[in-house]
């Protein structure tokens, strides 16, 4: 086709968000460290749902009015870092074609072109190998096109621009070589532009080559291991318990869950084995379980549910207070206060946690449920400050509050207010006074959040506050104990799955067969002495008794240190800990 | 006529600090198992915090009484001096209200001004040494309380506490009580300001807490004056100092003890920057 109408676009941005959806599991499952955090396709596959359900009426403004609406949809609807990524690509994208009824080639080697820029604007420092490569190549195969008769010529060639470039990402980037994968929002960029030109005159989506299998026979290998847990259900119930028998033989339990659930984790002894699953029906399961011994610790959680909570189209919910409704004496609780704090919190203990520290309002979210900025701007809205510091607690989440840090909180940008001019767009002029402000202390780990959010002071001003944040998170040291979701060689450790992995500031340092051991060894890497504080905070997996173990031996080996004891009940994370 | 300095003992002046500017130190009383001592006089700190942590109901303090302080004032003016008495905070302490008792009941003929210095502890002491040099300089009764008041706003105290349980048994925990409540262990970071305590920040230990505090006594340089604190870990009061060699030489420092009143409230192991800055 010569010229690109809104209907037709409208089209092929739905197949770009079908070309997602058949592929989020095999992104999320491409990640560079085996922990269980890879939510990459989600994340751009809730971004993009967000765009798309924003999307203008190709009948009233032609195209213009579908990039319009995508845009503030991408914009508000942004989750993780690749999301936050992907909504500037589309915003720098949509530029040229705001206004318009159809498009030419010409135009869109224009958007593409723009679109790159805006891209590596949206990162700090761009690094090379990342999805910024991906979206790079694909300016330039546009620009080679600018004589093209048909539009979908210049998708198909920004596509197999895309894949050539993809599978260059782990000789651009080591840490992916290592790990032996590409680079996931880089894979969701070809699924993107794959699925916009399978409705532009490219082949179906069924049919569609991605480059999967170039992944696996050039360059760095996709082992099979890797493709078969990408293949994995992610949902249903995540189903956890205790087997006391006698003579328990792990590897035939392994196998035989194997057979009827995914995510199998089976540790222990022949007395006492732990087991983790994720199962569409968790009876057979449970039966199976009963036939070895005696069961207890039994939790069984819907995951789908879960996923529907965080990911629905409604605003986040946050977590209600439990049992620590926020009293009034509690810094940031006041409902007219100049400033208040929000936090985004991976479990509702860390939710009572943050609370207790004088968040007004909680967003939940974490690793593997990174909020949207609608979500942030949301909780920023009801915690009722005029200025708002957002604690993200995630590396993967600060990209998406500095977004909604350029908006405020009346979800309108406040650069381009231009769609919807609503009766308050000339309120203002120059300096928006009086106006709510929403500011990011970028905490990338939740003890970096709470400690940010002991030093919170509504009284002083925000420049004070997030000065005292970063002084606060300057020097805390945060560790992280979970199980490797496969085998892994990383920073010189070998790692097989299911095993336990301690990371410090994300690097890992340790892996052993118990968390608790795992822990310690983390803890080892520090200079510990009894000027130090260190927090555990137990999580889901853990419990009470052996945290205080833990904390007991630590204060053996370091006679005169603090430890703190704390309940997390943060999901994946045996053990989050910070030493101060 | 020259003019002469009174405070009270909650100004935590080291005796030879108070000497050295003629300054005259009225004790407040602090109760300790029903036994009534005079702060400074019958008790010194070592005794008090050895007391603090053993007695089996946590101390109380009280104000000088009226006649204590008229006392004062009666032996400076026989002397012929006239008198500025500067004092604990009054949301803090009834001490300047029993100072203006006994102006009063001196007649009109006195020549006494009674300030609120909206302050505690050894910040309360660095404006007693400053409005004694001012003494010296010959400044007016006048001229001398107006030169207190202008430096009012620009003295401060920060204190970190190793815990907020004894200011909360003795019923000044005020708005710093925002930090009671979390499961986590910290080391509480508070100011005096406007005559009262405020809550600024939650460190998780000393070693972190004692350089918030060199930070934040950072923000009023330049410092004019600069005095640290401790109650019983002179250790504490050293780094600090070492640590604000930036802002102020070092041997200009008053370095001096939270003493029975203000141990009281802070309990052991607590240790604090007072100042006066430029803001």
């Amino acid at each position: 086709m010569e010229s690109l109408n809104g209907e037709d676009f409208s089209a092929a941005l739905s197949g770009a968000v079908s070309c997602l959806e058949r592929h989020r599991d095999l992104i999320n499952a491409l990640n560079v460290f085996p922990v269980p955090d890879g939510d990459t396709g989600t994340n751009m596959l809730l971004t993009m749902r967000a765009g798309l359900d924003a999307c203008g009426d190709p009948a009233k403004g032609g195209l213009g009015s579908v990039c319009a609406g995508m845009a503030d949809g991408l914009f508000l609807g942004a989750r993780g870092n690749s999301g936050v990524i992907l909504s500037q690509f589309f915003k720098g994208f949509f530029g040229p074609l705001l206004g318009q009824e159809v498009c030419g080639p010409p135009d869109l080697v224009t958007a593409f072109q723009q679109a790159s820029e805006a891209a590596y604007r949206a990162v700090g420092k761009p690094v090379e190998g990342t999805m910024l490569s991906v979206i790079k190549a694909m300016s330039a195969a546009a620009q080679d096109q600018n004589q093209a008769a048909d539009v979908g010529v210049v998708w198909k060639q920004a596509f197999d621009r895309a894949k050539a470039a993809l599978a260059l990402t782990p000789s651009q980037l080591p840490v992916l070589a290592e790990a032996g994968v590409v680079d996931a929002g880089g894979m969701g960029i070809v699924a993107i532009v794959g699925g916009i030109w399978s409705r532009l005159g490219g082949p179906d989506l069924e049919t569609m080559d991605l480059g999967i299998d170039a992944m696996q026979t050039g360059g760095p290998m996709l082992d099979q291991d890797f493709i078969n847990a990408s293949h994995e259900a992610t949902w249903g119930y995540c189903t956890q318990f205790l087997i006391e028998g006698e003579g328990l033989f792990l590897d035939q339990i392994r196998d035989d869950l194997g057979m009827a659930a995914e995510s199998v984790v089976v540790v222990g002894d022949e007395d006492r084995v732990r087991v983790h699953v994720h199962a569409l029906d968790p009876g057979p399961v449970l039966s199976y379980a009963v036939s070895l011994g005696q069961m207890s610790q039994i939790k069984i959680e819907n995951m789908s549910q879960q996923n529907r909570d965080w990911s629905g189209d409604a605003p986040a919910e946050p977590v209600p207070p439990e049992a620590n409704p926020p009293q009034s004496n509690h810094p940031g609780s006041n409902p007219s206060a100049e400033i208040t704090l929000v936090a985004v919190a991976p479990s509702a203990g860390f939710d009572k946690l943050f609370r207790q520290a004088g968040c007004a309002a909680v967003i939940s979210g974490g690793q593997t449920m990174n909020p949207s900025v609608q979500q942030i701007l949301d909780a920023a809205g009801e915690s009722g400050g005029k200025s708002v510091i957002v604690l993200p607690n995630n590396r993967n989440i600060v990209a998406s509050a500095e977004q909604a840090a350029q908006l405020d909180f009346s979800g309108s940008s406040s650069e381009d207010s231009s769609g919807d001019s609503g009766e308050d767009s000339n309120e203002d002029s120059g300096e928006d006074s009086g106006a709510a402000s929403l500011h990011v202390a970028a905490t990338v780990s939740v003890p970096q959040g709470v400690a940010a959010a002991l030093a919170f002071n509504p009284q002083e001003s925000i420049e004070h506050n997030l000065q005292a944040m970063n002084a606060a998170i300057r020097g805390l040291v945060t560790i992280e104990v979970t199980q490797a979701v496969r085998d892994s060689d990383l920073d010189g450790i070998s790692v097989e799955a299911g095993q336990f992995i301690g990371l410090v500031d994300g690097k890992i340092v340790a892996a052993g067969q118990t968390a608790e051991a795992v822990l310690l060894e983390a803890l080892a890497t520090q200079n510990l002495t009894d000027a130090r504080t260190v927090t555990l905070y137990w999580g889901m997996d853990s419990s009470q008794e052996k945290c205080d173990e833990a904390a007991a031996e630590i204060e053996r080996e370091v006679p005169g240190i603090q430890v703190d004891s704390i309940f997390g009940g943060q999901p994946h994370y045996h053990y989050l800990a910070s030493v101060d | 006529m020259s003019i002469r300095i009174v405070t009270d003992s909650s100004a935590d002046l080291p005796p030879e600090v108070a000497s050295q500017w003629e300054i005259t130190v009225v004790p407040c009383n602090v109760v300790v198992d029903d036994v009534t001592y005079k702060d400074g006089v019958d008790i010194s700190a070592d005794e008090f915090y050895k007391k603090l942590t053993s007695s089996a109901r946590p101390p109380t303090t009280s104000q000088p009484s009226p006649a204590d302080i008229q006392a004062v004032y009666q032996k400076l003016m026989d002397e012929g001096h006239q008198v500025v008495s500067i004092h604990v905070s009054g949301k803090l302490s009834g001490t300047v209200n029993a100072a203006e008792q006994a102006r009063t009941a001196l007649g009109d003929s006195a020549s006494i001004a009674v300030i609120d210095s909206q302050m505690a502890s050894l910040s309360l002491g660095l404006l007693a040494v400053s409005a004694a040099k001012l003494a010296r300089e010959g400044l007016s009764l006048e001229e001398l309380t107006e030169a207190v008041h202008t430096e009012l706003p620009l003295t401060h105290c920060v204190l970190a506490l190793d815990t907020l349980e004894y200011l909360q048994k003795g019923g000044r925990i005020g708005k710093a009580q925002a930090f009671l409540g979390s499961m986590l262990s910290v080391k509480p970071i508070l100011k005096v300001q406007d005559g009262e305590v405020h809550p600024v920040e939650r460190p998780r230990n000393m070693d972190r807490a004692v350089r918030r505090l060199a930070e934040l006594a950072g923000d009023y340089a330049p410092i004019r004056q600069l005095g640290v604190i401790y109650s019983t870990e002179p250790g504490r009061a050293d780094t600090l100092k070492e640590q604000l060699g930036d802002l102020f030489p070092a041997d200009e420092v008053i370095t001096s003890r939270f003493g029975p009143t203000l141990g009281t409230y802070v309990g052991p192991k607590a240790v604090g920057v007072a100042l006066i800055g430029s803001r």
